[in-house]
């Protein structure tokens, strides 16, 4: 009961996904791609904050990945990212 | 007493494949215009779209049916196209990822709306146990042809759209539907498509690539197009 506001966690902030549901694949809802550009990429993860499905991966070894058995391509990361790293190809333009 | 599923053996089942919002018209477009045409044929018809797809999101892979027959059909309680005879793809992606070819029949057409060539598709298709039912791919690049009618987000959800049946990428790829597989004829479809140039480009346009045992050209080239007839 007497918890201080500081104890309470953020409301938006939740656990990160650990779980996939496999009953709701959307990955095939995609038809451009999302690929990022390591050279630009700053690593400012501004991509991570908005992918609405949490796709966007990030380690500090490998940066910016993304999970593509549920990435729809909205192309909400490649909209917002600040340096322009993120790029839509066309999804047939990739063998797998 | 146990309810008999009927079975309709001189019917054309068609699939149109397709993207929520984005290309969900033009898809109801193609599978209305070659039931319009079949009637105009005088033969019996039905079309409709898949009951299970929520094609309100962008994107979303959905489905819309015709069925063709010489014969009264009476397949009236059976919702979605089970085992398709013409396959058709809206958008070029569809193709990967999906089991376009679940349950077709043998002689099975997929149609692919692209400017893509049809051997590099080829490798898409699936199940791969079904490509033996494969007789043809066809490609047409409909979107070169015309323009697709995008929904609006203002939640009517189309029902203030006064675009006519067949005004954009839809009658094209009917057009091309027509050409591939002969399920109907062309004059028919002109007489019911509002974009009656389409229709006609979409028939000359079309790229057919004819499939034996899954590979392109299996069993020999045929000396005309035309050849490849239906039933």
């Amino acid at each position: 009961m007497s918890k201080t506001y500081k104890q309470v966690p953020f409301a938006a902030i939740v656990p990160s996904p650990t779980v996939s549901n496999e009953h709701m694949v959307t990955g095939n809802w995609r038809y451009l791609r999302p690929v990022v550009d390591k050279g630009q990429c700053t690593q400012c993860k501004t991509c991570w904050i908005f992918c609405p499905d949490a796709c966007v991966d990030f380690s500090k070894d490998e940066g910016v990945d993304f999970n593509l058995k549920y990435c729809k391509g909205c192309g909400v990361c490649s909209s917002v990212c600040p340096v322009g790293a993120i790029s839509r190809v066309p999804e047939l333009d990739f063998d797998e | 007493m146990t309810l008999a599923v009927a079975i309709d053996p001189n019917m054309l089942e068609v699939t149109v494949w397709t993207r929520g919002v984005t290309l969900a018209k033009e898809a109801r477009d193609t599978a209305t215009l070659l039931a319009k045409a079949g009637k105009a044929e005088g033969k019996h018809v039905q079309s409709f779209d898949n009951y299970v797809d929520l094609p309100d999101r962008i994107g979303v892979p959905c489905k819309s049916y015709a069925r063709i027959s010489p014969d009264p059909i009476e397949t009236f309680y059976e919702y979605e196209n089970y085992r398709p005879d013409i396959v058709v793809l809206a958008e070029e992606t569809l193709v990967k990822g999906h089991n376009i070819l679940g349950g077709a029949k043998p002689g099975c057409v997929v149609v692919i709306n692209t400017a893509r060539d049809p051997e590099k598709l080829l490798k898409w298709i699936s199940p791969k146990e079904n490509m033996k039912h494969l007789k043809a791919v066809a490609c047409i690049d409909a979107n070169a042809l015309g323009a697709g009618v995008m929904l609006t987000f203002d939640g009517t959800e189309g029902s203030g759209d006064d675009t006519k049946i067949g005004a954009g990428v839809g009658a094209a790829i009917a057009g091309a539907v027509a050409k591939a597989t002969g399920c109907v004829k062309l004059e028919s479809l002109v007489s019911v498509a509002e974009n009656k140039a389409a229709v006609k480009q979409g028939y000359e346009k079309v790229t057919v690539l004819p499939v034996c045992k899954g590979e392109a050209f299996a069993c020999g080239l045929p000396e005309d197009p035309q050849e490849i007839k239906w039933k």
